[in-house]
């Protein structure tokens, strides 16, 4: 058994200890908006050259799970999405948060995700090679009808919103096509601002939008606490747990299914198993404002969509997106071609690797479930002294994705924008999603166009597209027809209920 | 039903008043500024320069966009003047919210604008203790030692320990020998 | 233990070299005079306009430890992504002319993004200071694919115009200018799917989704049993593809190599070039990089700033009319 000499390996002191580093630093590296994974990885290559290949790679996987860990926990905590994939879990789980349940939110995050890694890991070990060939089928008609499915979802979450969710989205889409357009050599949409001409960052967006805009909000109304209700308990109940169990085993498979496709961000599989879970689970209808069962869904799939992530990567040498290419990038400099040789030529590392990642994965869990009550015991803090920490957080956060002070007065100029935003109540999530996905839906369309000669007919002629696109067409227009129908019924994902 | 239509200032149990609109006045200013906005960006988006020989041309998708979001704002006015009274209503800010958020927003600012020259753990100290003081309006010393605390520990973790190049002042390299020491 | 120890030493250590590094820059510069005789007296930083691990990435990785050694100062990787690297060459041509800011200089890119309209940089505003490493472009089609030669490729691409696809990575970068030329010279046209980049392009070469790709001999390396390489445009037979013809051989003229560099801001003193030029010249030359390079299906070059100017001024005289023609249509 190849993987239990994985194992083995894994479980020497030596690696095991990389494993411990590699999730502590991932998770600090998480919790600070704006340092994501990628950058944290790169910023330890240097590591590279004194630590051993085994060590080193156990270590950057590591560091990669506890990155989108530590993200999920300031998402909670105080609405800071640290990564795109962590603003759906702030959905539930920070209005868990405001009801003096960050405890459970955390617990049943961690547990998720050591759920949808488990899973995972069964899923990398076993049918790698073979699923990475039929991820191929999807070409970019694919993609893009998969991105209207994703799409959609805005469509139905929004409910009584659905103009504004839908505007809220335009906005972000048109936010994110600022700058020069990388196909036609041109700008666009910079309205003569040379400064603008290198784009926004949507990392400087979601820190604004978010953090910012959320104290500008308490500010205004003169808080002295975020949180309506002191901590109760800072873990589950067993009724937490069973109303997690579901949605947590459910949104890892769908999570690993859309992980495993090189073109699908985290984001999408994220997107798509929330709302999977939110037509599926009986409380569904809750979801959003501060369903257990949200966070577990959003957790589980963000982590198995990682795993699925690594399917690609190892069996044809694909990078599914930045943090892997970084990781590509690393496995390249200790000479090791990731594709399809790397099982024959690099077993021995490859599999301490799969093994590293289901340890790394028990790390957390065990690191992160006694820190639960620490970052819980965030809630206590009154307001005004926390403020001041969430802006200094955003700032630098906004600062070192490229080290220039132009995304700092961008994340501000966003924080007044959240601000107005949800005064008027209009819905920041699909402004964000819409963001990170707008470069990959106009190209997976211009390349789908391309290789049809021009005809959008191409989206219905392929199968699967053709499936994806008439599923994506009947949830929007079942949307619109409620929303015509009623425009002011209540009880959607993305309002505001209060 | 025209009395909803206008603001209106509230009791509220907590000690400041809460004012609130009605919901369709809301939503028409919304609407409209966002069919303005989506007007701009439309005159911008068909300005680009037109595509090489690409099957889809780089105006398109932005184009497209630019009119959703005209589109959007003028069916939320038009939902909006079709609610059943005023739709609901939600909360404004009071003349006294507005000033605040207006002062945090500069304080914001300017502890953006003085980071670069007088270094993270000097400007973090002074914006914490500050907006922790004028927020709370509680002990002085709380304030200003909270501050101490944060710019120190903002110091460590982000110049020391995780190396992000911010720009760091005298008292930021007393801390980062510190440690190294 | 001494494990944990090493570790953490090395993590301070470094920590605390980048934050000393960033206090001097940080302090904006007031004493103005830029001293070229005692450059480098600060840590430098390597800016890299593509996101991490990418080929300017691990050029850059490569020449690191070489260039710290030989400058006996840090030399810090930093990333600015963004309009297929002009961002970052953008921030080159806005930096003070003081050889703290250095970064990996590509062709074609160089010569062709100044050419576009909206333009963020223009090409006197970057000075390459070397060449050191290139590669060739292979035309290449799926192993399952009705040609098996160039001609034959050609010939359907003649009998049907437009129907053929040909994959690459992005507008006016190497991939497309190959397809632009090989276009003109032999009178067909190919339908052009533009791609993110090199990853995109070979997920979708490798599911079947066009019916050739133009790509970097280096890029194709790990996957040169997964398809046919048609023809290569390097002058000769190219080393690590030794069976595949030359385009020139099957005549079509058509020679191209995409080539990378270190370049500077135009202005940096002369001194400073030449000590940055012999520190990366000597990288070059050493053989532990020239077989990672090698390894990677690369071509190592050591022109020095005389000769790169040279072979910038050849290149610009192909691509400017090209260019120019292509944005006319």
């Amino acid at each position: 058994m190849e993987l239990l000499d994985g194992f083995q390996a894994a479980l020497s002191p030596e690696n095991l200890l990389y494993a411990v580093i590699g999730a502590i630093l991932g998770t600090l590296i998480g919790v600070l908006p704006g340092i994501g994974p990628t950058a944290g990885i790169a910023v330890l290559i240097p590591l590279t050259t004194v630590v051993p290949p085994a060590g080193a790679i156990i270590m950057m996987a590591a560091i990669y799970y506890g990155a989108m860990y530590g993200g999920s926990t300031t998402a909670i905590v105080a609405n800071i999405p640290g990564e795109a994939t962590s603003v759906i879990t702030a959905l539930d789980g920070y209005e868990l948060a405001k009801k003096g349940r960050a405890g459970p939110a955390l617990a049943v995050a961690a547990i998720s995700s050591f759920v949808a890694g488990s899973i995972s890991l069964v899923g990398l070990s076993v049918f790698a090679p073979a699923l990475a060939r039929w991820a191929l089928e999807f070409g970019p008609p694919e993609y893009f009808a998969l991105l209207m499915v994703a799409f959609s979802l805005v469509i139905t979450l929004s409910g009584r919103t659905l103009l504004k969710g839908v505007a809220s989205a335009a906005l972000g889409m048109l936010v994110a096509l600022i700058g020069v357009d990388a196909y036609s050599g041109g700008t666009r949409l910079t309205f003569g601002i040379d400064a603008v001409s290198a784009g926004l960052n949507y990392v400087a967006i979601i820190i604004g939008l978010f953090a910012v805009g959320e104290v500008l909000f308490n500010v205004e109304k003169d808080v002295k606490r975020i949180y309506e209700m002191a901590v109760t308990r800072w873990l589950p109940t067993r009724h937490d747990l069973k109303e997690s169990a579901a949605p947590a085993l459910r949104s890892s498979v769908t999570g690993f299914f859309l992980g495993l496709l090189p073109g699908c961000t985290p984001v999408v599989s994220t997107m798509i198993a929330y709302d999977v879970e939110r037509r599926v689970s009986k409380r569904g209808k809750n979801f959003g404002k501060g369903e257990i069962a949200g966070v577990a869904a959003a957790e589980g799939a963000n982590n198995a969509a990682v795993s699925g992530g690594f399917v690609p990567l190892f069996a044809l040498g694909i990078p599914s997106g930045a943090t892997m290419a970084v990781l590509l990038g690393a496995f390249m400099i200790y000479g090791i071609q990731p594709g399809p040789r790397m099982f024959t030529e690099h077993p021995d590392i490859l599999w301490a690797l799969i093994a590293s990642m289901y340890i790394g994965n028990v790390v957390l869990l065990i690191l992160n479930l006694p820190l639960v009550g620490i970052w819980a015991r965030l809630a206590k803090i009154p307001f005004p002294a926390l403020a001041g920490l969430i802006v200094v957080f955003s700032i630098i956060g906004a600062y070192s994705v490229r080290n220039s002070m132009f995304d700092v007065w961008v994340m501000l100029i966003f924080g007044v924008v959240g601000y107005l935003m949800r005064k008027l109540e209009i819905p920041l999530a699909p402004l964000v999603l819409a963001a990170v996905l707008a470069q990959l839906v106009e190209s997976s369309l211009r390349q789908s166009l391309a290789t049809s000669h021009g005809a959008y007919t191409i989206f219905f002629t392929r199968p699967i597209s053709a499936v994806l696109m008439i599923a994506a067409i009947v949830l929007i227009v079942r949307g619109v027809w409620v929303y015509v129908r009623n425009p002011e019924r209540k009880s959607a994902v993305l309002e505001d209920v209060d | 039903m025209s009395v909803d239509d206008q603001a209106e200032t509230v009791p509220d149990d907590s000690a400041e008043p809460r004012n609130v609109i009605a919901r369709r006045t809301a939503d028409i200013a919304a609407g409209a500024g966002l069919a303005v906005i989506g007007t701009l960006v439309l005159s911008q988006a068909v300005r680009s320069r037109p595509g090489l020989s690409e099957r889809l041309d780089p105006r398109t998708v932005p184009v497209f966009l630019s009119a959703a979001l005209v589109v959007c704002g003028l069916g939320l006015i038009v939902a909006a003047l079709r609610y059943k009274g005023a739709g609901g209503v939600l909360d404004w800010p009071t003349a006294k919210g507005w000033r605040r958020v207006g002062l945090a927003t500069a304080a914001f600012v300017a502890y953006a604008q003085v980071l670069v020259g007088f270094g993270m753990a000097v400007a973090t100290a002074v914006f914490v203790a500050g907006v922790e003081w004028a927020l709370d309006r509680g002990s002085i010393l709380r304030a200003v030692a909270w501050g101490l605390a944060s710019g120190v520990a903002g110091s460590l973790v982000f110049v020391a320990l995780l190396d992000v190049q911010l720009p760091a002042g005298p008292v930021d390299n007393l801390i980062a020998s510190l440690v190294g020491g | 233990m001494r494990l944990i120890r090493g570790l953490a030493v090395l993590l301070i250590g470094s920590a605390l070299l980048t934050a000393c590094a960033s206090t001097d820059s940080g302090a904006d510069g007031g004493d103005g005079a830029i001293s070229s005789s005692n450059w480098p007296a600060e840590p430098i930083t390597y800016l890299i306009g593509f996101a991490p691990g990418g080929g300017n990435d691990r050029l850059a990785r490569l020449q690191q430890p070489i260039l710290q050694e030989l400058l006996g100062q840090n030399v810090n990787i930093e990333y600015m992504e963004g309009a297929g690297g002009a961002v970052g060459w953008k921030a080159i041509a806005d930096a003070s002319a003081d050889g703290y800011m250095i970064t990996v200089s590509s062709l074609p890119q160089n010569i062709v993004q100044p050419l576009l309209p909206d333009a963020l940089y223009t090409a006197d505003d970057i000075k390459t200071v070397a060449i050191v490493q290139g590669s060739a472009l292979g035309l290449v089609v799926p192993p399952d694919s009705p040609y098996t030669s160039l001609d034959e490729l050609l010939a359907a691409a003649r009998a049907n115009p437009g129907t053929l696809t040909i994959g690459g990575t992005g507008s006016f970068t190497a991939s497309n200018l190959l397809t632009l030329r090989l276009q003109e010279l032999t009178d067909t046209s190919f339908e052009y799917v533009s791609f993110e980049g090199g990853s995109a392009q070979i997920t979708a070469f490798l599911g079947g989704q066009v019916d050739a790709i133009v790509t970097d001999a280096g890029d194709f390396a790990a996957y040169k049993d997964e398809g046919t390489m048609l023809a290569i445009s390097s002058e000769d037979s190219y080393f690590y593809y030794p069976d595949v013809p030359t385009f020139t051989e099957q005549g079509v003229e058509l020679v191209q190599y995409t080539e990378r560099g270190l370049g500077v801001a135009a202005d940096t003193p002369d001194e400073i070039v030449a000590k940055l030029e012999e520190a990366v010249l000597a990288a070059a030359n050493d053989e532990s990089v020239k077989a990672a390079i090698e390894e990677q299906a690369g071509l190592t070059f050591t022109l020095g700033a005389d000769d790169a100017a040279e072979r910038i001024a050849e290149e610009t005289a192909i691509y400017t009319p090209l260019v120019e023609e292509a944005l006319e249509q």
